[in-house]
């Protein structure tokens, strides 16, 4: 019951939850005799779901952020297998965990520098409507056009308003020597896809 | 806030220098002095894992005993196809290319080595001879790292510890710094043009400089420092030398990569990459078959890796590993099942070659373990050590094998003093 609870923390929290939070769920548990619903609830409404160390603590899984990445374009996925494969690329097969114990939650399984790099590959290949088996309408997420407009667009509707100015500034000076503005766009989109911000929850 | 490329590369505490001709020069010609005085920190450990447990009797065969061939009636390797190395065992025929290695004293065996653990799953087995805690599941990182993290001597540069494979094993998990490379000419960003790649490249890189954290941006800044080394290395262009031939197949490209970084002398002191196809449950095969197949492939590839690096392999030294071995009786299937210890080789310049080592427990019924797999009468961590002592110079083998104490004592001899 620790164990488990300490596991749906470890998920929904912090690869290092507090004791807190999962003392709370094994709380729910026992008052719930095992009820997830009950267990998850607890999780989230606790003080250590929205504590500033926990929030955005966790970094997306391969399959969290092609998932969350194809989203936030709106792209379209075909009904083949292609863009799992992307998935499992960036390291995580679906269904094709060697051992019995399911993938792991910690960053350490997923972040290293080659991941990264690919995760950055990825994201210029999906705002330049090049990965493999999706669609990418990106006109219905920001238009081209003035560079200051894009990137505020870019910040709100793909990085949740969490765009550090370091960003801004780095995608101000890329974008200005760009003429062409769908050009410009992709450039943005792949660059806040593959950058830091988009890598976590 | 913009960060120049200048700053960038000193906090990553990056040595371009080391891309120059004179610190090799220098090294070749201090060794022609003394070879006995090498610098540790070019002395390189190459690990192979056999995915799968190898079947360690037919890798290194006991010919001499009349029992392997009692047990193994449809898959041992019959007396007149095996290569004969002591009078006792010999060489699986497929390994032919290693036999010139053996008779030149850079090859050994070591022989019923494994792990104090009595798993026979391939996960728990795999797990602990990575993370070196046999028993223990808590252990988060892998001895590889450990030893990376505490021995200080060795300069940490992008490419210190190196897996050749899309993710990081649990071998290489851990604090210090690794890197996971699954195409040396792929790694980076990729783009159409030159100049394109370069403007990314160099975006992405302020991107995390200025606002990653945590492990993001340890990692981040490591694979910007191995993409500006690489670039210079461009791999695209390596031809391997001595006209070394490696087979086609990932273990052939992954130690063609490994040559090659280590060649470009980038600072490489740890690779590591996978073998598969080792689990040969049903018709595993004798001088030909299944086994056969993967044996000719690594012994072909390890005989392109020594021939291509030439002179290199004195300081290197290439171990492989697997699991467990296999059972002494064959199965139904004609194949082996799950077993306990199994035979691990040893190739490179340091190596006290040209003999199989280790206490061989023999193969009757009474001597094995368990009453069927051959017994473990030398612990991995004892050769693991005797490497990381002895050819990488490591000093606190506690802290990178805990609750073990190594004792040279029963270190098994595998190089030259």
């Amino acid at each position: 019951m620790r164990h488990l609870s300490r596991q749906l923390c470890e998920r929904f929290v912090n690869d290092d939850p507090p004791d807190g939070c999962v003392d709370d769920a094994v709380a729910a548990w026992k008052r719930s005799s095992g009820d997830i619903r009950e267990v998850l609830r607890a999780i989230f409404h606790g003080p250590d779901f929205w504590a500033a160390e926990n929030v955005r603590a966790k970094v997306k899984t391969p399959l969290e952020f092609v998932v969350s990445a194809a989203r936030a374009v709106a792209a379209e996925p075909d009904t083949s297998p292609r863009l799992a494969q992307v998935v499992a690329r960036l390291g995580e097969p679906l269904f094709l965990h060697v051992a019995p114990d399911g993938y792991p939650e910690r960053e350490t399984a997923w972040v290293n520098s080659g991941a990264l790099l690919d995760r950055m590959n990825a994201a210029v290949a999906l705002a330049a409507g090049k990965l493999q088996g999706v669609t990418v309408a990106l006109d219905s997420i920001v238009s081209a056009g003035d560079v200051d407009q894009m990137i505020g667009v870019v910040n709100e509707r793909i990085l949740g308003g969490t765009m550090s100015e370091n960003t801004k500034q780095v995608l101000r000076r890329e974008l200005a020597g760009i003429s062409d503005p769908v050009q410009a766009r992709a450039l943005a989109v792949g660059l806040a896809i593959g950058g830091p911000e988009f890598q976590r929850q | 806030m913009t960060i120049s490329r200048r700053v960038f590369v000193k906090s990553g505490g990056l040595a371009l220098f080391s891309f120059g001709l004179d610190p090799l020069f220098l090294a070749r010609a201090a060794f022609a002095v003394r070879p006995s005085a090498r610098p540790p920190d070019r002395r390189i450990l190459v690990c192979l894992f056999q995915r799968g447990a190898v079947d360690g009797l037919n890798m290194i065969v006991p010919h001499g005993d009349p029992i392997y061939y009692q047990e193994r009636p449809r898959i041992a390797v019959p007396e007149q196809d095996v290569l004969d190395l002591d009078g006792y065992f010999g060489l699986h025929p497929r390994l032919a290319a290693l036999k010139p290695l053996w008779d030149a004293k850079t090859l050994a065996a070591i022989h019923a080595i494994g792990s104090p653990d009595a798993t026979r799953s391939h996960f728990d087995a795999q797990d602990y001879m990575e993370s070196g805690t046999p028993g223990v599941k808590a252990t988060p990182d892998g001895w590889l790292n450990r030893y990376c993290q505490h021995d200080r001597e060795h300069q940490d540069t992008p490419f210190r510890a190196v897996a050749f494979g899309p993710q990081l094993p649990r071998i290489l998990a851990g604090t210090a710094p690794s890197l996971a490379i699954d195409d040396l000419r792929a790694f980076g960003i990729r783009a159409p043009r030159p100049a394109a790649r370069d403007r990314l490249t160099r975006a992405f890189e302020e991107l995390y400089a200025g606002s990653a954290t945590g492990l993001l941006s340890t990692s981040s800044r490591e694979a910007f420092e191995a993409v500006q080394m690489l670039k210079r290395l461009d791999p695209g262009q390596y031809r391997p030398a001595n006209g070394a031939d490696y087979p086609r197949g990932r273990l052939g490209k992954a130690l063609l990569e490994i040559a090659q970084l280590i060649k470009a002398d980038v600072g490489l002191q740890v690779a590591f990459a996978d073998v598969t196809g080792w689990d040969t449950h049903v018709n595993q095969g004798a001088t030909e078959g299944q086994l056969a197949g993967r044996l000719g492939e690594l012994g072909q590839a390890l005989a392109a890796f020594t021939r291509d690096l030439g002179e290199w392999m004195r300081d290197v030294v290439v171990l492989t590993m697997s699991e467990f071995g296999r059972t002494v009786r064959e199965n139904g299937s004609s194949g082996t099942d799950h077993g306990h210890a199994t035979a691990m080789l040893v190739l490179g310049g340091p190596v006290n070659g040209g003999r199989v080592l280790g206490k061989w427990p023999g193969l009757n019924p009474a001597q094995r373990f368990e009453g069927r797999d051959v017994a473990v009468t030398t612990d991995f961590r004892d050769l693991f050590a005797e490497l990381l002592a002895r050819h990488l110079g490591a000093r606190d083998l506690s802290a990178v094998f805990p609750g073990f104490s190594p004792d040279p004592a029963r270190f098994p001899g595998a190089l030259s003093a």
